[in-house]
C-alpha cells in the first residue's frame, strides 16, 4: 500500500465545507476525507467537489446506513443490526420517495424563495436588509426538507420546533447581518 | 449487441459515480488501499484525480452494495478491499468493456 504523507489539518474554508456533510457521513468518512483534503491544495474545484458531495450525501442518506449494515452483516452482528435499524430515526426508514420529496422541497423552495427575494430586491432597491437575505432561500428550503430525511420518524412537535426554531435563527442571523451592514 | 452479465449491472445506476466506482474497483484489484493511495493510483492508471467528494461518494455506493469492504484503521486512514462480489462485478464490467471495444475496433477496421 502506498505510504501517505502525514497530513496537516485542513484549512478553515475546507473544514466549514466538510461540516455541510450529514452527521452520519462525517462519522464514517469525515476523518478520512479531512486527511485527503488536507494534502490537496485549496482550489475552487475542490470546494465545488466537496459541496456537490455534501448535497449528494444529503440526497442519498441511505448510503451510509446501508454501508454500515453490510459491514455488520459480514461480522455476523445480525441482532445488533436489527436493533439499529428499528431504532434509527434517520437513514434506515427513509425511502427513495422521501429522498425525492426532500429534493423537490429543497429545489422548489429555493426557486420560490429566490423569486420572492428578487422581487423584494426590485421593490426595495439597494437595501442592506434585503441583501442580507441572499443566502436565506437555500437555507430555508433545506430546513423545510428535513422532515423527509433527518427528522423523519420524530414526533410532529419535535419536527415543528426544529423547523420553526431553525428558520427563526436563520432569519435573526440575516437581520443581524443586515443591521451590521447598514451601520457600516 | 454484447450480452450483459447480471454482475455487470451492479455498477449500472451509479450515475456520475460510475466511472470513479469502476476505477476504484480496478485500483483495489491488486490489494487494499486507503483513500489517499487510491487517488494516487487512479491518477497513475487513468490520469484523472478525483476530488474527495467524488471519491467518497463512489466509495459509499460501492460499500453499500457490498462490492468493497472497509478494513480496520491504520492511524486515521481506513483501507478498503475488494469483496468477492466486487471482484465478480469488476470482471463482468471489464469483460463487457472489452467486448464493446472489440466490436468498435472491428467496425473501424472494416470502415
Amino acid at each position: 500500500m502506498n505510504a501517505a504523507p502525514t497530513s496537516p489539518r485542513p484549512g478553515p474554508i475546507v473544514r466549514g465545507v466538510l461540516r455541510l456533510y450529514p452527521h452520519r457521513w462525517r462519522a464514517r468518512y469525515g476523518a478520512e476525507m479531512a486527511d485527503l483534503v488536507a494534502t490537496a491544495p485549496l482550489s475552487i474545484s475542490l470546494v465545488i467537489d466537496l459541496i456537490a458531495g455534501a448535497i449528494d450525501a444529503h440526497l442519498q442518506p441511505h448510503l451510509v446506513a446501508s454501508s454500515m449494515s453490510v459491514a455488520q452483516e459480514r461480522e455476523g452482528e445480525m441482532v445488533g443490526k436489527l436493533m439499529k435499524l428499528s431504532c434509527a430515526g434517520y437513514g434506515a426508514n427513509v425511502t427513495r420517495r422521501d429522498v425525492w420529496l426532500s429534493a423537490a422541497v429543497m429545489l422548489g423552495g429555493t426557486v420560490v424563495f429566490t423569486l420572492i427575494w428578487m422581487r423584494l430586491h426590485i421593490v426595495g432597491g439597494d437595501n442592506p436588509y434585503v441583501d442580507s437575505f441572499a443566502v436565506v432561500p437555500f437555507l430555508a428550503a433545506y430546513i423545510l426538507s428535513l422532515p423527509f430525511t433527518y427528522l423523519k420518524g420524530r414526533r410532529r412537535t419535535t419536527q415543528l420546533v426544529f423547523v420553526i426554531g431553525s428558520l427563526a435563527l436563520v432569519i435573526i442571523g440575516a437581520l443581524a447581518v443586515g443591521f451590521i451592514t447598514a451601520r457600516m | 449487441m454484447a450480452k450483459r452479465d447480471t454482475q455487470d449491472a451492479e455498477l449500472d445506476d451509479f450515475g456520475r459515480f460510475g466511472e470513479p466506482a469502476l476505477l476504484i474497483l480496478i485500483s483495489l484489484a491488486d490489494g487494499p488501499k486507503h483513500g489517499y493511495a487510491m487517488t494516487d493510483d487512479i491518477a497513475d492508471i487513468a490520469e484523472v484525480r478525483f476530488g474527495p467528494g467524488t471519491l467518497y461518494g463512489a466509495i459509499a455506493r460501492l460499500e453499500s452494495r457490498g462490492l468493497i469492504q472497509r478494513l480496520d484503521a491504520e492511524d486515521r486512514r481506513n483501507p478498503y478491499r475488494l469483496t468477492a462480489l466486487g471482484e465478480k462485478a469488476l470482471r463482468a464490467r471489464l469483460a463487457s468493456i472489452q467486448a464493446i471495444a472489440r466490436i468498435g475496433q472491428r467496425r473501424l477496421a472494416t470502415a
